[in-house]
């Protein structure tokens, strides 16, 4: 022990004169010494450092707390404790009458006297009065006598649930679903608010969300039961800051409590739905000592959420960059306000963050536009914010060029550019605002019963005389007025200014192009012109070498629908599989879009397959995804709707099937017109659910009006026809009435052979259905040479052993004996039996059927050898069939056969 | 898991044996233990009713003396935390003088530490300074030096850093006023000159 300490030790049991003689005496002639032991002793004195109270804090932080929990508080007994914070203590707790666990918070604060606990019940009774299934209810509040004095305490409703961040983090959570429950969060704050009470300390710890995934705020109120706006200091010495400074309001950072109101929580509200968007925190503190954190809440600008994924940008930015900004006053009003511009922007309505501009309603508005027409015009996703995008692309490649002039050049550079941008988009608004608000059908219903490109005429007119001088505005604008023809279903109109834009006018933005070469695409593989759609994606391919995604799924999906009509069914296939992998997991609207769109293409693919179970499945979560991606009367949503329709078909359940058909056709009419050319697939389905429920008029009166409306939207000669014509002829030959018949389904043949010669399933049909017109004719060569030209396409499509081929082969081996070419019949039998076997079933009747015929023949060739096995492959396959007796009887006729043969 | 497995345990043990030795063992395994912990700490950030970042010392203890199925041993508790009051000494001025370098790094343990270390500062103010305080102190003063790391780094009571140091609470509680008024002389806080808080500003 150093002379110092043992001096000052000493001199600490003694005090006035007594200390001052030792001192004297102890430091003899050491004045120093005596000095600094005086000055410690005087340091002890006015102990500031290391205080106790401190210390305990500090105890209690580092090696916990090993003190038992408190029997009773109040009229509580104490269960256990949930946990323990800087500021507070929570116990469960069980309260007496009424009987019930509670959560029960002791607050680490000591309240000012009787003022303070008479204020603590004041605001515990306004607390208790918030009555909302978003709020952890407080049932009473109070004083009781703890070792460190009189504590205030708060008994509230006790939420099993999980953390808001856990809830986020436990699964993975649609953005949709993100979105509903920022919307649940602000409105439980919106009934406080209501009520003039702010929470003051919204953060994910203080919203629980139940197992049924209901939200639960917690601790109203109590930040400011403990009087700690804007007393960063105090907070954080006790470690709790840290975790809030991030969700606090730029007026609670910089101290000024004054200021804290509803909008308060309205930021904080912000930032935990930045974070439930982005995973990220708009200003992330965690790294910076508190003044400097403190600073960038009150300062920096968060970054928009679109840079951390760029399915965010748009209304949702705007919505969270509403709610975070730093001043109240441009902040929404109320969380109402928040939490309504929210749920329009899940409607896909305009939101009210901005000012409603002309150009920004109009944005909505085509946005909406697009994403209601047209299968690929999902790919566009607003034409006018493509129009806004390719100007502002525009705006970098000159601000490069520009980088090169000198600064003042620039500057009035900049200026003018300016000016002019705003004067072209001014421009290209009024245009667009005279087609769209005249044209959309839903919009207008006038607008339906008249072809736009004939009102278009005139306002085109204008148009191209306003841009001679902006080429880059011309392109905007006629990508803006095909994207709304072939909404329209008017394919043809668009065509002349989608190739303007990619031949004739010098390369634009990105933006537009892609659009371009996906709608020309789209118009083209609607009109049938396959190559030219492939061509054109080709190019698109080319010349866009980096899609998003999402853009990149919907151009798959695009390709294989022309791929899928021009009959290369499985490179389709395999193209929406691969598409949908691609885009499976993203969680923004697009894409979810899209995906949609990809499943109710495979969902074709099954259908062909005569999987309808399976497509059925498929078809029914796409129309879900669909229907909230693009609203339920979309063209996307009624197509799905339609092959829905075809699979109940396929499973026989005809019950539904028809009154759904009737709906979508009803949908159908009602918002793209009586001219869409949509309407002659809707039409043939309809007349089909109405031939199976045996209205044969009906039918055919449907029949005709798909084939009537069908001239008029692609043409007399498009093969887009051919399925009608042939379903017709169908019905005709069901009522005998052969010629019509024959007519009907030779014309859906030829039409189909002059301009999509592929081999496909359909085309197979066609030449069957015109064969069997021919037997039943009487033309049995005709019909012998149908079918078999059905069968070789048959076989070109789906390969030599498909199911839906092999019994084909089966019915034409019988027809090969029956025009005398047994020798071929008994081949065609040998090649298939093993594949039929495989694939059909030993029981089918192709199976036993073919064992009986090869028997048959081969005991007529005098073969008793070979015919045996088959005798008994008859016996074997028959068993257990209904055909069993039959076919034992034949097995037994055919065996007497083998006896004498064999003798 | 074998109570005998745990090499903490162990150490605490032969500690309690009066193994010197043991004590030097020890160390490297609750820092260890001790950055472990922060660090899962900022994988499972959740504030609320969890485990506060600060009470990094008392989860050590917990895991450790359930391994060892000491829990209720004061010994062995005054012993770890006599311990890990200067393990987490080392890993909190470690992380101090991280943070001063480099303003911003990928430390993992970055969040809770920073919270342990804004909770103690409230206390004592520029940590590293103290730190360092305490090492020139130590030289003439090891046992008064001791003391505080122990109350300050370990959170323990005058009568847990008696026990551990084998002293009496009398002589503990001198040494800590001998210790506390040098340190406030040193740090400039006079009497009637102000407080800590100012020295923060």
């Amino acid at each position: 022990m150093s002379p110092t300490q043992r001096i000052f030790a000493a001199a600490l049991a003694l005090d006035g004169p007594a200390r001052a003689a030792y001192l004297r005496e102890q430091c003899a002639g050491d004045e120093r010494l005596r000095a600094e032991v005086e000055e410690l002793l005087r340091c002890d004195a006015d102990a500031r450092y290391l205080d106790e109270t401190g210390l305990r804090s500090l105890r209690r932080d580092l090696a916990g707390d090993d003190e038992p929990l408190p029997e009773r508080i109040g009229e509580f007994r104490v269960l256990s404790l949930l946990g323990r914070g800087g500021m507070s203590v929570v116990y469960r707790a069980e309260q007496e009458r009424p009987r019930r666990e509670v959560a029960l918070k002791v607050l680490a604060s000591q309240l000012g006297g009787s003022s303070g606990r008479a204020r603590l019940l004041l605001e515990a009774e306004a607390l208790g009065r918030l009555q909302h299934p978003g709020i952890a209810q407080v049932f009473a509040a109070g004083t009781f006598r703890s070792p460190t004095g009189e504590q205030p305490f708060l008994a509230m409703e006790l939420v099993r649930g999980v953390t808001l961040q856990q809830w986020a983090q436990a699964a993975p959570r649609p953005l949709a679903e993100r979105i509903r429950m920022v919307i649940a969060i602000a409105e439980a704050v919106s009934h406080a608010h209501q009520r003039g009470l702010v929470h003051r300390d919204l953060k994910p710890a203080n919203v629980l969300v139940d197992d049924a995934g209901r939200c639960k705020v917690l601790d109203f109120g109590i930040a400011r039961l403990l009087d700690l706006d804007g007393d960063a200091a105090r907070q954080t010495r006790h470690g709790e800051l840290l975790g809030t400074l991030a969700y606090m309001s730029p007026e609670q950072a910089s101290g000024d409590a004054a200021r804290v109101d509803v909008r308060t929580d309205v930021y904080s509200l912000g930032v935990i739905a930045y974070q439930l968007f982005t995973g990220a925190l708009p200003i992330d503190v965690a790294t910076d000592a508190l003044p400097r954190g403190l600073r960038r809440i009150a300062e920096e600008a968060p970054r928009p959420l679109g840079e951390h994924d760029r399915a965010l940008r748009g209304d949702l930015q705007t919505i969270v960059a509403c709610a975070l900004r730093k001043e109240p006053d441009r902040r929404y009003a109320g969380m109402a306000a928040f939490a309504d511009d929210l749920r329009r922007l899940l409607a896909r309505r305009p939101i009210e963050a901005r000012p409603a501009t002309a150009l920004y309603v109009l944005t909505r508005f085509a946005q909406r536009h697009a994403l209601v027409l047209g299968a690929a015009l999902a790919v566009v996703l607003g034409l006018v914010v493509a129009l806004v995008v390719s100007v502002q692309a525009m705006a970098r490649v000159d601000a490069a060029r520009r980088e090169e002039v000198a600064a003042r050049e620039r500057s009035e550079r900049e200026a003018a550019e300016a000016r002019r941008q705003e004067q072209q988009k001014s421009e290209v608004l009024v245009v667009l605002a005279e087609v769209f608000g005249s044209s959309d059908p839903q919009v207008n219903p006038e607008s339906r019963h008249q072809p736009m490109a004939t009102r278009l005429r005139g306002v085109m007119e204008r148009f191209e005389q306003r841009f001679r001088d902006s080429p880059a505005t011309e392109r905007a604008v006629r990508v803006a007025l095909a994207s709304a023809l072939v909404g329209r279903g008017e394919y043809a109109d668009a065509i002349p200014h989608l190739r303007r834009v990619l031949d004739a006018l010098p390369p634009g933005p990105p933006a537009d192009d892609f659009q371009a070469f996906v709608l020309l695409a789209k118009a083209q593989w609607r009109l049938d012109a396959l190559a030219d759609a492939l061509a054109t994606l080709d190019r698109l391919a080319a010349s866009a070498p980096s899609l998003t995604p999402q853009e990149d799924a919907a151009v798959g999906c695009l390709r294989g629908q022309v791929l899928w009509k021009a009959g290369r069914r499985d490179e389709a296939t395999q193209l929406w599989r691969r598409s949908l992998a691609g885009i499976e997991h993203a969680v923004d609207n697009a894409s979810a879009g899209t995906a949609a769109l990809l499943r109710s293409s495979l969902a074709t693919a099954l259908f062909e397959q005569k999987q309808f179970d399976a497509g059925a499945a498929l078809v029914q979560s796409a129309i879900d995804d669909l229907t909230k991606a693009y609203g339920s009367d979309a063209e996307e949503t009624l197509t799905a709707l339609n092959s829905q329709v075809a699979m109940l078909f396929g499973q026989g359940d005809f019950a539904r099937a028809a009154p759904l058909m009737e709906h979508v056709l009803r949908v159908w009419t009602h918002v793209y017109g009586e001219d869409h050319p949509g309407r002659v697939h809707v039409l043939q389905n309809y007349a089909a659910t109405r031939l199976r429920l045996g209205e044969v008029d009906a039918a055919v009166t449907a029949f005709e009006q798909a084939l009537a409306h069908g001239e008029k939207a692609f043409g007399a000669d498009s093969p887009e026809l051919s399925p009608v014509l042939a379903n017709l002829g169908n019905v005709r030959w069901q009522q005998k009435r052969l010629d019509e018949a024959a007519a009907l389904t030779q014309r859906a043949i030829d039409l189909r052979l002059a301009r999509r010669p592929e081999p496909d399933r359909l085309l197979s049909g066609y030449y069957y259905d015109l064969a069997r017109i021919r037997r039943d004719q009487g033309d049995d060569k005709a019909h012998y040479e149908l079918a078999q030209r059905s069968l070789a396409i048959r076989v070109a499509a789906l390969g030599p052993f498909h199911e839906l081929v092999l019994t084909r082969r089966h019915e034409m081996a019988r027809l090969h004996d029956k025009h005398g070419r047994r020798r071929d019949a008994i081949t065609e039998l040998r090649a298939i039996d093993e594949q039929v076997v495989a694939v059909l079933g030993a029981k089918h009747r192709a199976a036993i059927d073919g064992a009986r015929l090869l028997a048959t023949w081969l005991l007529d060739d005098g073969d008793a050898a070979a015919a045996t096995p088959w005798i008994d492959a008859l016996t074997a396959r028959a068993a257990g069939t209904a055909e069993a007796a039959a076919a034992k009887a034949d097995a037994e006729r055919l065996a007497a056969r083998v006896q004498p043969a064999a003798r | 898991m074998d109570a005998d497995a745990n090499p903490i345990t162990l150490c605490l043990r032969r500690m309690q044996q009066g193994d010197a030795a043991a004590e030097h063992e020890l160390l490297p395994l609750v820092y260890a233990e001790l950055r472990r912990i922060a660090g899962s700490l900022l994988r499972d950030n959740t504030p609320g009713h969890t485990l506060q970042p600060t009470a990094l010392v008392h989860e050590a203890w917990l895991k450790m003396a359930k391994a060892g199925g000491q829990a209720g041993e004061y010994d062995g508790r005054v012993h770890f935390l006599a311990v890990a009051a200067r393990a987490m000494r080392q890993v909190l001025i470690n992380h101090a003088r991280d943070r001063k370098a480099q303003k911003r790094g990928g430390d993992a343990a970055k969040v809770p530490l920073d919270a342990v270390l804004e909770s103690i500062e409230a206390e004592t103010g520029d940590l590293v300074g103290l730190h360092e305080l305490l090492e020139r102190f130590a030289v003439a003063n090891p046992r008064p030096a001791r003391l505080v790391e122990l109350r300050v780094f370990g959170g323990m009571t005058i009568e847990e850093a008696a026990a551990a140091l084998g002293i009496g609470v009398t002589s503990a509680k001198a040494d800590w006023r001998f210790a506390r008024a040098v340190l406030q002389r040193e740090l400039g806080l006079r009497g009637g000159s102000g407080s800590p808080d100012d020295d923060d500003r």
